[in-house]
């Protein structure tokens, strides 16, 4: 019985060893950093930095679609307004997809200078 | 109070409906303010001025959408192109052409047929492919009776010396004329238009053909002018005179 009991303290251990040991440590998340931006023209980005890094995707899809669709132009929310303000793609757009391992597929079409 | 199933269901039903109709409404109060339904935009093409050694409009269209060139018949991309003819029953009649692009239908059997809804009517008349959505199934090709649509077969990578207005094309997808929308937004028109009034005979004319005061509108009235294949019901926005 004591045996059993043993082995059932021995995995539950093993198994919150995780927990524990990113409680216990100084170091917490990745250690990796995010790749620092360029700062781009004008004054400011047409959202708060926090909110495009999570949502840009989904605001570059709702513009495209009301330009595509409805003939609403996009103007600065759009792919054209990111290239007035950040014109090299290559220090943008692709500093962080390489770093996330993301590969969005806009740049078989569309013009964003390398 | 007495409440069954029946009633229950009518409430929600109602509620859902409501929930779901609101905002499309106030959506599409917003792309009539921009793309007006008032518009119709179209084209009246004289063959009798068109020459058959000019290839302006084929060539500013290459330009302006950078439509590529495979040398390859069974591959080409064709966004205008020019058709010969000769008159049938004329003695000593000779060949002539004239260029033949999208048609921007106003009942288009490609939107009809598409099953992803990628092509649509645009407020204004203007057929589009949303080559986001297309699968590449060309459905659409093959329901155009005016040939006007042409399937990326070879992915085309965007490169220096593009119209950087006009995004290029991947492999699977289908695409055809735009009626260079993205110079009607603009008030400009489109280029085959533009080269061939500055550069050629000024065969075309392109205009609002609701608004009874321009010069599309003016040639219709001549009466010369008349839509091809115009018994398939289509409702081509394309008119030829001289035919």
């Amino acid at each position: 019985m004591s045996k059993g009991l043993l082995a059932v303290a021995i995995f539950f251990a093993v198994l919150a060893f995780p927990l524990i040991f990113n409680a216990t440590s100084a170091v917490t998340g990745s250690t990796k950093s995010h790749p620092a931006l360029k700062q781009g023209k004008g004054e400011k980005c047409v959202k708060d930095t926090d909110w495009m890094r999570r949502n840009h995707m989904n605001l570059l899809k709702h513009t495209r679609d009301d330009s595509v669709r409805g003939g609403i132009p996009a103007g600065e929310s759009g792919l054209a307004g990111c290239v007035s303000c950040h014109p090299k793609r290559g220090e943008f757009c692709d500093s962080c997809h390489s770093f996330v391992g993301a590969s969005p597929e806009c740049w078989q079409c569309h013009h964003y200078p390398v | 109070m007495d409440f069954d199933r029946r009633d229950f269901l009518r409430i929600g039903a109602a509620v859902t409906a409501g929930a779901a109709i609101g905002p499309v409404a106030s959506a599409m109060t917003q792309v009539e303010k921009e793309g007006s339904t008032a518009r119709r935009w179209g084209m009246v093409i004289d063959a009798d001025k068109c020459s058959a050694d000019c290839t302006v409009c084929v060539d500013a269209c290459r330009t302006e959408n950078n439509v590529p060139r495979f040398d390859d018949p069974k591959l080409d991309i064709h966004w205008i192109r020019k058709i010969a003819f000769r008159p049938k029953g004329i003695e000593g009649a000779t060949e002539r052409t004239f260029p033949a692009m999208c048609f921007h239908c106003e009942h288009p059997p490609c939107a009809h047929v598409c099953p992803v809804a990628a092509t649509f009517v645009r407020p204004d008349g203007i057929v589009q492919v949303d080559k986001h959505r297309c699968i590449g199934c060309r459905y659409c090709v093959i329901a155009c009776p005016y040939k006007a649509r042409s399937f990326v077969a070879k992915h085309v990578e965007p490169k220096e010396g593009d119209n950087p207005k006009v995004p290029s094309r991947t492999h699977g997808v289908v695409e055809k004329c735009t009626l260079c929308a993205h110079r009607i937004d603009q008030g400009m028109q489109p280029a085959c238009v533009e080269a061939c009034q500055k550069k050629a005979t000024g065969a075309m004319v392109f205009s609002d053909l609701n608004n009874p005061d321009t010069d599309a509108s003016a040639l219709l009235r001549t009466g010369r002018a008349r839509q091809l294949r115009a018994d398939l019901g289509c409702e081509p926005g394309v008119y030829y005179m001289g035919l």
